[in-house]
């Protein structure tokens, strides 16, 4: 292995990073039960299932007991029996359904920890979870939940959706077609005007907080910047007005809000300091965050295609 | 289903536990959010237009209720011929908290 060359970008590694997964079709609906061939797949943990349900299909559909009667949208998977939600991205369901620090993850199969690798994930086409998960009813189902995210980002980061909204149609379709085909270069040409080259001083920092046990998510305004920063903004700031000294100004005033310090505030039952973890760990990406991380970077380098910051937290034992 | 079955959880310190527990208690029944419906496009005018909703439900019962509401076909799926969103930006998807919406966007 080579090592010249510059280190890959954060941005990068993050779009390259992947899961190994294992998929099963439940054995109840198999026609040789629990002797179907397993499904080996990796998965990028910024992209989401339902993209990789036709090819689960196309693998499972021989295995049927009555293929006639299975409607392939009704497709879902689970984790040791909790349903996945389908408009979560890949990366934080496994980052909040495996719950611990995932630096000691293995691959090691004789190994009793359950972080082995390949992720082992349960495929059905019956007995649809409506209680737990919405219905991916529409081809479109998956396109208009992202792109509604990304509209909610921009909301939070400008306090309104007009970034996205003014994207134009072409643009529009390429951010989407960049995600179902895993483009980086695509994702980030269109991307970079959103979450970088905001007109404005950011607001809020777009970001959700995912809790153990009941997947709780956890919403609160997050400023980037901790005192003094808002009031000094124009109440409406417009276009036509040119604000570039003013934000210049803005970006140096200020300490930076750090992970440590919006998790105390979000979840103070597992937060206690704003500087150690005693409890629980901020993970992101499959990566333990330092408390001690400005948002306003993390958010730049480290969002969700969607532009969310998805923070799932371990509990440490 | 919830995720306590998983055996992740089961072998946590007490203390943990009890934090976990108390971080992921749904809020109080009696912890509402004001809502305020406004129509837009073609969607026809409410009589009353402020509810108070429990700031736990999830935002499909907000879809739901407003289905009724209208008198819509209250089996259709909750998408079906309408859509709502916050503050006229974002469509949240139906199992967000109404709570944590309220708290971005209020």
């Amino acid at each position: 292995m080579s090592f010249d060359g510059p280190p890959p970008s954060i941005r990068r590694a993050i779009w390259d990073g992947s899961i190994p997964v294992q998929i099963l079709l439940n054995p109840g609906e198999s026609r040789v039960f629990d002797n179907t061939d397993p499904f080996y797949i990796q998965l990028p943990r910024v992209s989401y299932l339902p993209l990789f349900y036709p090819q689960l299909y196309a693998f499972f559909e021989s295995f049927l007991i009555d293929k006639g009667s299975v409607n392939p949208a009704e497709a879902w998977l689970d984790f040791e029996g909790v349903p996945l939600k389908w408009h979560w991205p890949i990366g934080l369901l496994y980052d909040i359904l495996t719950g611990r620090d995932p630096s000691y993850a293995t691959m090691d199969w004789n190994s009793g920890d359950e972080h082995r690798l390949p992720w082992t994930l349960t495929l059905h086409y019956s007995d649809y979870p409506n209680e737990h998960l919405m219905r991916l009813d529409s081809p479109n189902a998956l396109q208009d939940s992202f792109v509604n995210s990304t509209k909610e980002a921009d909301y939070l980061r400008n306090g309104n959706s007009r970034a996205v909204m003014s994207l134009s149609m072409a643009d529009s379709a390429k951010l989407w077609e960049s995600i179902e085909t895993h483009n980086f270069d695509t994702f980030w040409s269109i991307a970079d005007r959103l979450i970088t080259n905001s007109a404005y001083p950011i607001r809020h920092i777009p970001i959700k907080v995912y809790l153990p046990s009941a997947a709780k998510v956890v919403q609160k305004l997050v400023p980037p910047y901790l005192q003094g920063h808002r009031s000094l903004l124009p109440p409406n700031p417009s276009p036509q007005s040119s604000q570039s000294m003013l934000r210049l100004i803005l970006f140096n005033t200020g300490e930076p809000t750090t992970v440590g310090i919006v998790l105390k505030t979000m979840v103070p039952e597992l937060f206690l300091s704003t500087r150690a973890n005693r409890i629980a760990k901020p993970v992101l990406h499959g990566i333990v965050i330092p408390l001690n991380t400005p948002l306003v970077e993390l958010m730049k380098e480290a969002s969700y295609p969607d532009g969310f910051l998805h923070v799932a937290v371990s509990m440490m034992s | 289903m919830a995720l306590t079955t998983s055996i992740l959880l089961t072998s946590l310190p007490p203390d943990v536990t009890a934090a976990l527990a108390i971080a992921t208690a749904p809020p109080p029944q009696n912890d509402k959010v004001t809502i305020r419906f406004q129509s837009i496009g073609n969607a026809p005018m409410l009589k009353r237009k402020v509810f108070r909703i429990s700031s736990g439900a999830k935002f499909g019962k907000v879809v739901a209720f407003l289905r009724k509401q209208l008198g819509m076909d209250e089996g259709g799926a909750p998408g079906e011929g309408l859509w709502c969103y916050v503050n006229q930006s974002f469509a949240p998807g139906l199992d967000a908290e109404v709570g944590g919406l309220w708290r971005v966007s209020s």
